[in-house]
């Protein structure tokens, strides 16, 4: 008996006192792959690759003729209602259309389709790391992150990261990078395995993903209606609907009476409550909007002076998630945003 | 090339049964749920593997461990592989890597144990038991002894039966120091043998 086969031998001994993992343990780790099934963000989980070193997803969002009436706006908004939920509270609903009188201030550039849109935010991610017998052990980790769309995804775009101190207020380690393949021609540039590329799929084909929406609704009723119709996820409609915005007006650059319709549409939700004292990932204190569902809290936050958005944060309000009261589980800061001609460039 | 190892494994569920674990994984960013199916294949195998190394106590908190960072990291397999064994075995190395001191010291309380065994059951065990016993308490002394890497990849290629090429896959280095790391281990594991086989006595006529 050789070495090796010793070895085996003694394996087989050791498991003696071996049982085999318990129901629990499965329904305990497959648990948390199903709290995943109710991301806060259709982006939450796509963006998940790009935590890990992979690219980050948007979410492709065709452009849709929308009929806009008033009787589709009481319609979908009758839906929480029905379902028990309260309707957005009135000083919810007076930030959002404070928010949406914000967003027509914006400047409208004139977009061509070679052009880029630049973004830089920081974000902070609360890893969960499950443990049996025990609460699960959270940590947090900050980057900055720089990111270039193309506005037609037709061209190669890019996004770097780099981790970020929020006790000294500044980035440290070096940038990490991925390229975004473009679709050219249905094909991705350069080709390659595409399935965490923006409309990329495993055979190389692709539909472009335009990272510059230009015809998304412009009317209050015609985005709720978008919202509603547009479920990545899979979370009870209102909550969905609630988390879809956020996705549209973070990951994509949206024309100002588009993002204006947004903010509007979102008062129309049911459950929607006002939030004080929100802070952003740069220590900004702003008033943020909310919906609670499972124990944790969406905001979206805003300057409490200008209105204008300025990011979004997951927080832990109630029990049944197994994580502790007052848990930050993300939190992004918009630090900077605009159609710039090429990538590298800021302005 | 594999070492020539005899101990069976658990079955590793056919691609036919579900899909291949890169199809899996793809099909789970857009389904998280379908990585369950990842679970259900692998759990066995890497909680016995995380057992011997730690004990039952801690098995399941590695596994826990092990399937939450895997999902996490999903996004990065190389989906060009179709087999997630390695991968997951990687994980579960790296969160065994941080109990290195529990393990060994795991590893000397088996030394001891079988010692005591070994001299509580000498009259009534038969010989070859007993010297099975006494090789058991030599190589954990060794095993306690060895550097956790040379010891990661001597059990995987013992005791989870993966060959080289997967070993270097799952630990993220080169094959050449796969085989430098398993002869050292393996120098070191013959030579608390005493240097022979302790065995070879009791399988002679």
């Amino acid at each position: 008996m050789n070495d090796l086969l010793q070895l085996q031998d003694l394996g087989r001994y050791l498991d003696r006192d071996l049982a085999e993992p318990t129901p629990a343990l499965r329904r305990q780790v497959v648990s948390s792959f199903g709290r995943a099934t109710q991301p806060r963000t259709r982006t939450r989980w796509l963006r998940e690759p790009w935590r890990t070193g992979g690219p980050r997803r948007r979410m492709a969002v065709p452009a849709v003729a929308l009929a806009t009436s008033t009787a589709a706006l009481v319609a979908f908004a009758a839906l929480g209602v029905l379902g028990g939920v309260p309707p957005a509270d009135a000083q919810a609903v007076r930030i959002l259309n404070k928010a949406a009188a914000a967003a027509l201030q914006r400047p409208a550039p004139d977009i061509r389709p070679s052009d880029f849109f630049f973004q830089r935010e920081l974000e902070m991610a609360a890893t969960i790391s499950m443990r049996y017998h025990r609460p699960p052990l959270v940590s947090e980790r900050t980057v900055v992150r720089e990111e270039w769309q193309s506005a037609s995804g037709a061209r190669k775009g890019l996004l770097r990261e780099r981790r970020y101190s929020l006790r000294l207020g500044r980035p440290f380690g070096p940038w990490r990078s991925t390229v975004f393949q473009a679709c050219v021609h249905g094909k991705l540039v350069p080709p390659g395995n595409g399935w965490h590329v923006p409309g990329g799929r495993n055979d190389n084909s692709c539909s472009p993903v335009p990272a510059v929406l230009l015809k998304l609704p412009t009317t209050e009723p015609g985005m709720l209606r978008y919202l509603y119709s547009h479920l990545a996820g899979q979370n009870p409609p209102d909550q969905q609907a609630f988390i879809t915005a956020g996705d549209l007006i973070r990951d994509n650059y949206i024309l100002p009476v588009s993002l204006a319709a947004i903010f509007r549409a979102v008062a129309h939700i049911p459950g929607v409550t006002i939030v004080h004292g929100a802070v952003s990932a740069n220590g900004l204190r702003g008033v943020a909007v909310q919906r609670i569902y499972k124990g944790e809290s969406d905001q979206l936050i805003f300057n409490p002076k200008t209105f204008t958005f300025i990011g979004e944060r997951g927080i832990i309000v109630g029990p049944g998630t197994g994580i502790k009261v007052g848990t930050i589980m993300d939190l992004t800061t918009i630090l900077d945003m605009k159609i710039v001609h090429n990538v590298g460039l800021t302005r | 090339m594999a070492m020539p190892v005899s101990e069976p494994t658990d079955a590793i569920a056919s691609p036919a049964a579900g899909g291949d674990d890169a199809a899996i994984i793809t099909e789970s960013l857009a389904d998280p749920e379908r990585f369950a199916v990842l679970y259900d294949r692998y759990a066995a195998q890497l909680y016995r593997y995380a057992g011997r190394r730690l004990g039952h106590a801690d098995a399941e908190d590695m596994v826990a461990a092990t399937f939450l960072a895997a999902f996490r990291a999903r996004g990065r397999f190389d989906t060009a592989r179709l087999d997630a064994r390695p991968w997951l075995f990687g994980i579960l190395t790296k969160e065994l890597a941080k109990q290195h001191r529990k393990e060994r010291a795991r590893l000397r309380a088996i030394a001891r144990a079988c010692t005591d065994a070994c001299e509580a059951g000498h009259a009534e065990a038969v010989a070859n038991d007993v010297t099975a016993r006494a090789a058991r308490h030599q190589l954990a002394r060794a095993l306690a002894v060895l550097a956790p890497p040379d010891r990661s990849v001597l059990l995987l290629i013992a005791w989870c039966d993966l060959t080289y090429e997967e070993v270097a896959q799952a630990l993220a280095i080169p094959i050449g120091t796969v085989r430098s790391r398993l002869n050292r281990a393996r120098r070191k594991v013959r030579e608390a043998l005493g240097g022979n086989d302790p065995t070879k006595e009791m399988e002679l006529p």
